[in-house]
């Protein structure tokens, strides 16, 4: 019986685990969005975002925020941001409140008008619950807790190359209720 | 797959999963209940302290009972295997970063999933491996060598094993790609693509290996000063008592500055206060670390230059040539291994002050290795014959590497070329040298030696063993030697990528790592050969004494 040959069971037991070591480490997520260094020299425009991150939401000004989105509003929050494809965006993120917040974003897909309003409305949209694509791969954190440290006025900068088209969710992923907005790139055709 | 498909297949797995457990505790619950029933007869009222007297003074084979047992033997032998299982999952990451870079840019796996292989094989090597195969032998031989009055807390002992276990289980589980050395910021990136998603898991896992490492050493310890037999004062125990002794006392010592950097590091991740605000500095994570980084890699060398002692005494039927020097040399290279953690960061900012003293420091670390590499080659020079079994040409082997090695370690440790080679896969080169060399070389040695008591008499195939000797030394001087070369040229270590003038190293580096990993196949394919056959010799030998009596006995007869 092999299981009394010492032996033969340790090789069975070796050949098993490096087998399940394998599975385990090589399916762990290459994402999509992690930007390569052909994409950064590719980019054509650059823009910068400057924002404050507050647990009650992101803010383009220090200092009490509109508490719902309105156009009209001098201090957006979660604001709905607007670039065209190939912009390679700075985000200048400081610290309002003391709280740890990162950034990071996911695409959702190419930009139309059902898509948006899929995403930004409806319980199940991925704009109330962006959690759900942490850690998959299908997200990359821009600014992490831990650059941004929680001194207030503590500014964090980072760069992503905005290639594709379509809509971005951004979010906090410690304050994933609160603090969430869109981005959308427009295409080529618009860009003009 | 739709819920109710998923829902049977579970249903199914947990149902498995369950009559397999409830068979092995049937198993153990029906062996259990036979030896209490023995132990009683035999005048025992405990029966752990049965099986304990039982076990006493005789060779341990390989079984699913050490798994149950808690004599000092059992976990010596859990830690051996499953230190050997270790060795292999570590192994094939490694092949597997080699064979990923025969393409400068990483096109055959993403760099995310070559920083997780990166991690988990040091990791893996380091703390599962070395310091497994130190503690099993420690644990193994130590107890016929120094014939134990009594060994009773093989339950702590079991404990740690356990800890130990479940810490490196969890390490791989956790995806980890910090490195081994666990700097913030990067460590607080809890995404894929900054130190792994569960990276938090990682220090957990880091906490127990220590835990478990450090109870372990306390148990160790004890057995050597306080069980060893009456008419084994210090001054006669075997140089790798002492060895054992050094390793752990080290172990013991500096552990504790990283079990606290660890604790303040896992806070950091809710609220980072310690290392990365502005009024903190990630450099003293990486004091704290390297204040044990530096003795943990001495920790992997030192306990084999004690076994390797004890080889070549007995393959060349002589004596240490000079007993003293030789535990002088193992002793100061304990107190040396403490004050030269610097020589890991000496671009980091320390300042020229602390700069001189660590290269200084390193540099007298020649002296004791130096001491010990010369009283073997005495040793060597001094016996009448030597015999070249495959055991002793891993240990002749492994003296050629640590010289390499430890001579590039040097170079390393000194400033100015420091300067020109850190980061370099110079450094990749000098720790393989001693690591493969040494540490492996060194444990499969000791393998082969208890392989008969391992395996109840079975003798192993010494055809195959010389072939995996060969291939072992050769792909292991190819592989560090061309990452010496290369990295003296300024070849990045620890990237998913290269530039393409560096290709012949890069090159014939994944041919020496391949021809490796096909000499550790040809290990695992002797011992599963070797097992099969009929016992054809005594499983008494050279590392496992025949013992006599000596122990206090606990039973009622």
């Amino acid at each position: 019986m092999a299981l009394r040959n010492g032996g033969t069971t340790f090789t069975l037991i070796v050949v098993i685990v490096i087998a399940m070591a394998f599975g385990y480490i090589l399916t762990s997520g290459g994402s999509s969005l992690y930007p390569t260094s052909t994409q950064y020299s590719a980019m054509k425009y650059s823009a910068n975002i400057n924002m404050w991150a507050d647990a009650n939401g992101w803010e383009l000004k220090q200092g009490p925020a509109a508490t719902s989105y309105d156009i009209k509003a001098t201090n957006l929050i979660n604001p709905i941001l607007y670039y065209k494809a190939d912009t390679l965006i700075y985000f200048n993120i400081t610290e309002a409140d003391g709280a740890p917040h990162d950034f990071t974003i996911c695409y959702d897909g190419s930009n139309t008008s059902t898509l948006f309003s899929t995403i930004t409305s409806g319980p199940s949209s991925i704009y109330s619950n962006p959690t759900k694509w942490e850690n998959t791969g299908a997200s990359y954190t821009i600014i992490s807790v831990s650059q941004l440290t929680q001194n207030i006025g503590h500014t964090a900068s980072s760069k992503y190359p905005f290639e594709k088209p379509g809509i971005y969710t951004y979010w906090c992923t410690v304050h994933p209720t609160e603090m969430y907005g869109l981005i959308i790139i427009n295409g080529a055709s618009s860009s003009s | 797959m739709s819920t109710e498909t998923m829902l049977i297949l579970v249903g199914i797995l947990v149902g498995v999963v369950s009559v397999a457990i409830f068979y092995v505790y049937y198993l153990v619950s029906t062996r259990i209940e036979t030896i209490s029933n023995v132990a009683e007869e035999e005048g025992y009222p405990d029966r752990t302290v049965f099986i304990r007297d039982s076990l006493y003074g005789k060779p341990r084979p390989l079984s699913w009972s050490i798994l149950f047992y808690d004599d000092a033997k059992s976990i010596g032998l859990r830690y051996i295997f499953t230190g050997l299982l270790f060795m292999f999952i570590g192994g094939a990451f490694g092949v597997l970063m080699r064979i990923s870079l025969t393409d400068p840019n990483p096109t055959i796996i993403s760099p995310t999933i070559y920083n997780i292989l990166l991690t988990q094989h040091a990791t893996i090597m380091i703390y599962m491996f070395a310091i497994g195969m130190a503690m099993g032998f420690a644990y193994y031989i130590l107890p016929s060598r120094l014939r134990l009055k009594r060994d009773n807390m093989g339950h702590l002992s079991s404990v740690a094993y356990w800890m130990w276990v479940l810490g490196g289980t969890l390490f791989v589980l956790s995806k980890s790609s910090m490195r081994w050395y666990m700097y913030p910021p990067l460590s607080l990136q809890l995404t894929p693509f900054g130190a792994g998603a569960y990276n938090w898991l990682a220090v957990i896992a880091m906490e127990l290996i220590f835990m478990g490492m450090v109870m372990a050493s306390v148990i160790v310890l004890k057995i050597i000063f306080i069980d060893r037999a009456d008419d084994i004062p210090l001054s006669q125990m075997p140089v790798y008592g002492w060895a054992v002794v050094f390793t752990l006392v080290m172990l013991v010592s500096s552990a504790p500055p990283l079990m606290v950097g660890l604790g303040m590091l896992f806070y950091d991740f809710f609220n980072p206060i310690f290392f990365v605000t502005s009024t903190s500095t990630p450099l003293a994570f990486a004091i704290l670390f390297w204040f044990w980084g530096h003795p943990i890699v001495y920790i992997a060398v030192i306990p084999f230059f004690g076994l390797m002692y004890d080889i070549i005494t007995r393959f060349t039927e002589t004596k240490v040539y000079s007993y003293f020097s030789a535990v002088l040399s193992l002793g100061l290279l304990l107190i040396l291994s403490e004050l030269v953690w610097g020589h890991h960061l000496l671009n980091s900012g320390l300042g020229v002050d602390w700069v001189i003293f660590f290269t200084t420091a390193s540099f007298i670390v020649v002296i004791p290795s130096a001491l010990t590499i010369f009283n073997m080659i005495a040793t060597l020079w001094t016996a009448k014959k030597i015999r070249l079994t495959t055991p002793m040409l891993f240990v002749i082997n492994a003296i050629f590497d640590f010289i390499i090695g430890g001579i590039m370690g040097v170079m390393l440790a000194d400033d100015p070329i420091n300067q020109a080679v850190h980061g370099t896969y110079f450094v990749t080169g000098h720790f393989h040298f001693i690591f493969v060399g040494l540490t492996l070389g060194v444990s499969m040695a000791a393998f082969y030696l208890l392989f008969p008591t391992f395996s109840n008499g079975r003798v192993y195939d010494e055809r195959l063993a010389k072939w995996h000797f060969y291939i072992t030394a050769v792909g292991s001087f190819l592989m560090s030697f061309s990452w010496a070369v290369g990295g003296f040229l300024g070849m990045p270590r620890a990237v998913a990528g290269y530039f393409a003038y560096f290709q012949p190293y890069q090159d014939s580096a994944i041919l020496g790592g391949v021809i490796i990993g096909i000499g550790q196949l040809v290990f695992l394919y002797n011992i599963a050969k070797s097992w099969s056959t009929e016992p054809a010799t005594d499983p008494y030998n050279i590392l496992e004494y025949r013992t006599e009596t000596n122990q206090v006995m606990g039973g009622g007869k």
